[in-house]
C-alpha cells in the first residue's frame, strides 16, 4: 500500500510538472513587444498650433454658465490678455443663447461683435467632435487687427425675406462703418426662407461676394433653433457678420455625392415641394431611380429624410459666365399622399433640370478634408497657414453617419488644416457660393471659408 | 464485488497502473492536441488578418489618390471579434487615423515604424495588458505624403477560447477514458487475484495438514489451469506419500510394541529367577557366582527397561494411550520422583536445589505420565551432570495459568549441531555416546508427547560443556473454588 502511494504521488507530481511546463512554455514563449504610446501634451497644443490673435474654446459642461465659462476660458487663455472684437459661438438647444451672450459681453464687453447659432445634436472644434449630455458649446474669438467682422441682425418675422436680406446687409455694412463690399458675408439663418433672403443680401452687394452660412438646427425639427446677434436673440431670423479683410479668403463646399444617371425635368413644382418629373409623380419617379428605396412610403406617405440622404436630387445649375454646370442640392424629406409629391430642404422651380446623386456615409466623412483642402488650394493657403475657419456640415448627412465615425469630421478637418483654430455647427441648410452663379442654398451640403494669414 | 476488492495488492496495482495510464494517455492526447489545435488557429488567425491588412492598406492606397479613407471597410473591420484596434500611423509615429479617434494625433514609440514589408509579431495591447498578434503593412501613398503603416491588432481570445474547449473536451475524454478501463482493469485483475486466491487457499489447506483440497480449475486451457493442474497433482502425490508414510509408521509400531509386549514377560520372568537366585531362595552363592548373576540381573534390567520404553512410545507417541486427568498437588508428585532418583543422587554427590512457591500447586493432569515425564527429564540431568555437580529445579506459578518448571544442570550438554533432532526417537548426543552412559534415546520423545498431550510446552536450551536448561509449561487449568478446596485440604 505504501509503495502504491508513492508511485500515485510521483505520477501526480510529474503531471503537475509537465502542466507547468507547458503552461509557462505558452506563457513566455511570445516576444513582448509592447507598442507604447506617448501622447501629446495639451500644453504643446497649445503653445504649438494657437495664434494669439485667435482663440477658440469649447464645453460640454451640464449648465450653460458653466460651459460658457469653460469656453471663454479657453479663449483667453490663448489670447493673453487681448479682447476679441468679434466672437462667433455655436450651441446646442439644451443650452440658453442669452446666457452665453451675456457672458460673452460681460468678459469681453460691449465692443465685441457676437455671432450665434444653434446647431443640432452637437458641435465641432479644432479639438473634435462635441456632444454632452445636456448639451455642447464651441466658440471662436478673433482678436486680429487685419480683419474687420461687423454682426446685425433682422426678425424675418417683421420684415419679408428679401427685405430682411437687404436690411440686414446693411446694417452690417453701416456698423463697419463701411461702404464697399465686404470680402465674405457669413451667415446664420432660420430655416424656410433663405433662398429670399440670399436675394435680398445679392441686391445689396451683388452675387460675386461670398456668403457662406448655414440654417440653424436643432435636435428634431420642432423649430427650437434660434440665431445671435449681438444682444439679440432671434427665433426666426436672419444674423450675418460682414468681414472686411485683406487677407486671403478661401471658400468651398461640396456635396460628397457621385451624380448618377438619372435625370430629368421638374414638369412641376412650388416653392420647397416637387409635384412632377417629366410629367409623372414626382415620388414614383424618384422610387423607381432609387431602385425602389421609397416603395413603403409611396403607399404610406410620410418623412424620408434619412434613406434620401444616399439618393439626394440636385438641380442642375448652368453659370452665367462659363459653360461649367453646377449642381445645387434638394434633400427630399417628405412624400405626400395622395398626389405623391415631394417636399424637400430647398427652393425649385418648374423646369429646374433634376439629377439623381447617391452616396455613402465614407465619401460624407471624407468630404471634411477635401472640402478643405479645395478652400486653401483657391487661395493658396498652405496648411498651418490659415488664421481661423468656419465649418458648417449638414444636419443630415451627420445624421446618415455612424455616430462611432462621426467625431473623424473634424478631425479630418484639423489634419487637412493643420495647427488651425476652427469651430463649426450642424445646420438645416447651407448657403454656398457658386463662382458665376451667384449664391445658393443648398442642402446636404459641407461647406467652410478658410482666412489665411 | 467490495469485498474482492477490499483485498489484494495486486487489483489495486493493475487499476492504478490502469488510472495512470489513462491520466497519463489523456494529458499527451490533450498536449497533442493542444498545441496542434492552437498552432492551427493561430496560423489560421495570422493569416485571415493579414489579408485584412493588407486589403486595408490597398483600399488606403487607392483612396489616396481622391483623398478618401475607406471609412466604410475600416469600420467593418473595427467591428471584427478579433481585431482589438488599428491604426495609419504616419513614419514619425504619429497617428494619422484610427478606429478610437481619441488616439488619433497621438504619438507612438514602436520599432517597426520604418517597416518596407509586412510584419507579424506579438505584442501587448496597450489598452488591456492582453497579449496579441499585431501585423503591420506599409502603405504605399506616393510622394507627396509622408510613408506610412497599418498598423492591425490581433485578439487571441478565439484562440484562448479554443485552447479552453480543446482543454475541456480532453478532460472529458479522459475521465471517460478512466471510466472505461476501469471496468476491463477490474474484470483483468479479478481473473488474475481469483485464481491466485484459488492457489493461496490450496497452499494454506496444505500447510495446515489438508491434503485432500483439490483447486478449482475454471479454464483447463490457460496458464491459471495448468498451474492448478499441476497443484493438485503434488497435492494427491503429497497425500499418497503422507498415507504411505503412515502405514509403515504404524505397521513399525506395532511390531514394536507386539514384539515389547513379547519380551517383556520372559524379561521380568528372568528377572525373578536371578532375584530369587541372588537372594538364596536356591541356596547359598559364592561370591564369584553372586558376581556373575548380579551382572546377568543388571543386563535383564536395562533389556526391560528398553522393552518399557518402547511400550511407552508405541503407546503414547501413537496416541494410543488413554490420559487421564485429576487434580494433584504437583510438588508431591516432584518429591516422589525426586526420592525415586535418590540412589543416582547420592552416588555422584550431586547437589539438588528445589525451588518453589510457598502454598501448593494444584494442577490437572494425568499423575503417571508426568511422574514419567518429570522422572525422565530428571534422570537425564544426573546421568549427564558430573559427580559433584548440581542440578537447580525451580517451580512458579505465572500469571495464575501455567505452572513453569525449570529443571536445569550444569552437565555436559548437548552440542549446538544436533540439537535440532533433540525430540527425535533413539536420539543421544554424540558427546553422551562417548561417554558410554546409558540410555535408548526415546526418553525426550516421551517426555515431549506427554507435556503436548497436556496442552503444555516444551523448551531446550543445551551449551556443550556447560550445562542443560529444559523448560516445561503446564496449564494450570483449575477452577478458583476447587484451587480453595485443594489448599485447604
Amino acid at each position: 500500500m505504501v509503495k502504491s502511494n508513492k508511485i500515485f504521488t510521483t505520477a501526480v507530481v510529474i503531471a503537475v510538472l509537465g502542466i507547468a511546463i507547458v503552461w509557462g512554455f505558452l506563457k513566455f514563449s511570445s516576444n513582448n513587444n509592447n507598442v507604447s504610446v506617448v501622447p501629446k501634451t495639451n500644453k504643446e497644443n497649445i503653445n504649438k498650433s494657437e495664434s494669439k490673435e485667435v482663440g477658440y474654446g469649447w464645453s460640454v459642461k451640464d449648465t450653460t454658465e458653466e460651459a460658457a465659462d469653460e469656453s471663454i476660458a479657453m479663449i483667453k487663455k490663448t489670447l493673453q490678455g487681448k479682447i476679441p472684437h468679434y466672437v462667433l459661438f455655436y450651441y446646442t438647444v439644451g443650452y440658453s443663447p442669452n446666457v452665453i451672450k451675456d457672458k460673452i459681453k460681460s468678459e469681453f464687453g460691449d465692443d465685441t461683435e457676437i455671432q450665434g447659432m444653434s446647431s443640432l445634436l452637437g458641435v465641432m472644434s479644432k479639438d473634435g467632435y462635441h456632444v454632452g449630455k445636456v448639451g455642447s458649446m464651441s466658440m471662436l474669438g478673433i482678436a486680429s487687427p487685419d480683419i474687420k467682422m461687423n454682426v446685425a441682425g433682422v426678425d424675418l418675422d417683421k420684415f419679408s425675406p428679401r427685405e430682411a436680406g437687404k436690411k440686414v446687409i446693411m446694417d452690417a455694412m453701416q456698423k463697419a462703418g463701411e461702404t464697399e463690399k465686404p470680402a465674405l458675408i457669413y451667415l446664420t439663418i432660420a430655416p424656410g426662407k433663405e433662398e429670399e433672403v440670399l436675394l435680398g443680401i445679392e441686391d445689396v452687394v451683388t452675387d460675386k461676394v461670398p456668403i457662406i452660412g448655414g440654417s440653424s438646427g436643432d435636435n428634431d425639427l420642432s423649430g427650437k433653433w434660434s440665431q445671435v446677434a449681438n444682444d439679440t436673440v432671434y427665433k426666426n431670423g436672419v444674423v450675418l457678420t460682414a468681414i472686411y479683410t485683406k487677407l486671403k479668403i478661401g471658400t468651398s463646399h461640396e456635396f460628397g455625392y457621385l451624380t448618377t444617371e438619372h435625370r430629368g425635368i421638374a414638369t412641376k413644382a412650388e416653392g420647397r415641394k416637387l409635384y412632377e418629373i417629366d410629367n409623372r409623380p414626382a415620388a414614383e419617379v424618384y422610387n423607381e431611380w432609387s431602385g425602389g428605396a421609397f416603395e413603403k412610403e409611396l403607399k404610406e406617405g410620410g418623412v424620408i429624410i434619412h434613406p434620401a440622404t444616399f439618393y439626394p436630387l440636385a438641380k442642375v445649375l448652368k453659370s452665367k459666365d462659363t459653360q461649367v454646370s453646377q449642381l445645387d442640392v434638394f434633400h427630399p424629406g417628405y412624400i405626400n399622399l395622395p398626389e405623391k409629391s415631394i417636399t424637400g430642404f430647398a427652393n425649385i422651380q418648374q423646369g429646374d433640370e433634376i439629377v439623381l446623386l447617391h452616396g455613402s456615409w465614407e465619401w460624407l466623412v471624407n468630404r471634411a478634408q477635401t472640402t478643405a483642402q479645395k478652400a486653401m488650394s483657391s487661395e493658396n493657403i498652405g496648411k498651418g497657414e490659415a488664421l481661423f475657419s468656419y465649418y458648417t456640415f449638414c444636419a443630415g448627412t451627420l445624421l446618415a453617419i455612424p455616430e462611432e465615425e462621426r467625431s473623424r469630421i473634424p478631425l479630418l478637418l484639423s489634419d487637412e488644416l493643420g495647427d488651425v483654430p476652427f469651430v463649426g455647427g450642424f445646420t438645416l441648410g447651407e448657403q454656398v457660393y457658386m463662382p458665376g452663379i451667384g449664391n445658393r442654398h443648398a442642402n446636404l451640403v459641407n461647406s467652410i471659408a478658410v482666412i489665411g494669414k | 464485488m467490495i469485498k474482492f476488492i477490499g483485498k489484494g495488492k495486486i487489483f489495486k496495482r493493475i487499476l492504478l497502473l490502469v488510472i495512470l495510464t489513462s491520466i497519463t494517455a489523456g494529458l499527451l492526447v490533450m498536449g497533442i492536441n493542444l498545441y496542434q489545435e492552437s498552432n492551427l488557429v493561430r496560423d489560421s488567425l495570422i493569416e485571415e488578418n493579414k489579408l485584412v491588412a493588407k486589403l486595408a492598406a490597398r483600399a488606403i492606397e487607392t483612396g489616396s489618390l481622391t483623398r478618401l479613407w475607406p471609412f466604410e471597410l475600416l469600420e467593418h473591420i473595427s467591428g471584427s471579434e478579433d481585431i482589438l484596434f488599428w491604426w495609419v500611423v504616419e513614419s514619425d509615429g504619429r497617428i494619422k487615423l484610427a478606429d478610437d479617434v481619441s488616439m488619433q494625433n497621438k504619438i507612438i514609440n514602436e520599432p517597426s515604424l520604418s517597416a518596407t514589408e509586412m510584419i507579424v509579431k506579438d505584442s501587448i495591447f496597450y489598452k488591456t495588458g492582453e497579449q496579441m498578434k499585431l501585423i503591420i503593412e506599409p502603405i504605399n501613398i506616393g510622394t507627396f505624403d509622408k510613408p506610412m503603416l497599418f498598423y492591425l491588432g490581433i485578439s487571441l481570445k478565439r484562440l484562448y477560447s479554443l485552447n479552453k474547449i480543446v482543454i475541456s473536451n480532453s478532460i472529458y475524454w479522459s475521465l471517460l477514458l478512466i471510466l472505461l478501463s476501469i471496468l476491463p482493469s477490474i474484470y483483468l485483475s479479478k481473473i488474475i487475484t481469483i485464481s491466485l486466491n484459488y492457489l493461496m487457499d490450496g497452499v494454506m489447506h496444505i500447510s495446515k495438514g489438508d491434503l485432500n483440497y483439490q483447486i478449482k480449475v475454471t479454464d483447463k486451457d490457460d496458464e491459471f489451469g495448468h498451474l492448478a493442474g499441476a497443484f493438485n497433482d503434488m497435492t494427491r502425490k503429497l497425500k499418497e506419500n503422507k498415507e504411505r508414510d503412515e502405514l509403515i509408521n504404524q505397521m513399525k509400531s506395532d511390531f514394536v510394541s507386539i514384539a515389547a509386549h513379547q519380551l517383556r514377560t520372559p524379561l521380568t520372568g528372568i528377572k525373578w529367577v536371578m532375584e530369587a537366585l541372588l537372594n538364596g531362595d536356591a541356596g547359598e552363592l559364592s561370591s564369584n557366582q553372586k558376581e556373575i548373576l548380579k551382572k546377568g540381573y543388571e543386563s535383564n534390567e536395562r533389556v526391560i527397561k528398553l522393552s518399557s520404553d518402547l511400550l511407552n512410545v508405541a503407546r503414547i507417541g501413537d496416541g494410543q494411550e488413554g490420559f487421564t486427568f485429576k487434580i494433584y498437588n504437583f510438588e508431591e508428585i516432584l518429591n516422589d520422583v525426586i526420592d525415586s532418583l535418590k540412589d543416582l543422587k547420592t552416588s555422584k554427590n550431586i547437589v539438588l536445589n528445589v525451588s518453589k512457591p510457598d502454598s501448593s500447586i494444584p494442577v490437572k493432569i494425568d499423575k503417571d505420565k508426568i511422574e514419567l515425564a518429570l522422572f525422565n527429564v530428571l534422570d537425564n540431568a544426573l546421568k549427564y551432570t558430573p559427580n559433584n555437580g548440581v542440578i537447580d529445579i525451580n517451580i512458579k506459578q505465572e500469571k495464575k495459568k501455567n505452572l513453569k518448571i525449570s529443571i536445569k544442570d550444569n552437565g555436559i550438554g548437548i552440542p549446538i549441531k544436533e540439537q535440532g533432532r533433540l525430540y527425535s526417537k533413539f536420539f543421544r548426543g554424540s558427546n553422551v555416546v562417548r561417554m558410554q552412559a546409558e540410555g535408548t534415546g526415546l526418553g525426550l520423545f516421551i517426555v515431549k508427547n506427554i507435556i503436548e498431550r497436556h496442552k503444555g510446552k516444551m523448551e531446550i536450551t543445551s551449551k556443550e560443556g556447560a550445562g542443560t536448561e529444559v523448560l516445561i509449561s503446564l496449564p494450570i487449568n483449575i477452577m478458583p473454588h476447587l484451587k480453595k478446596i485443594i489448599n485447604s485440604q
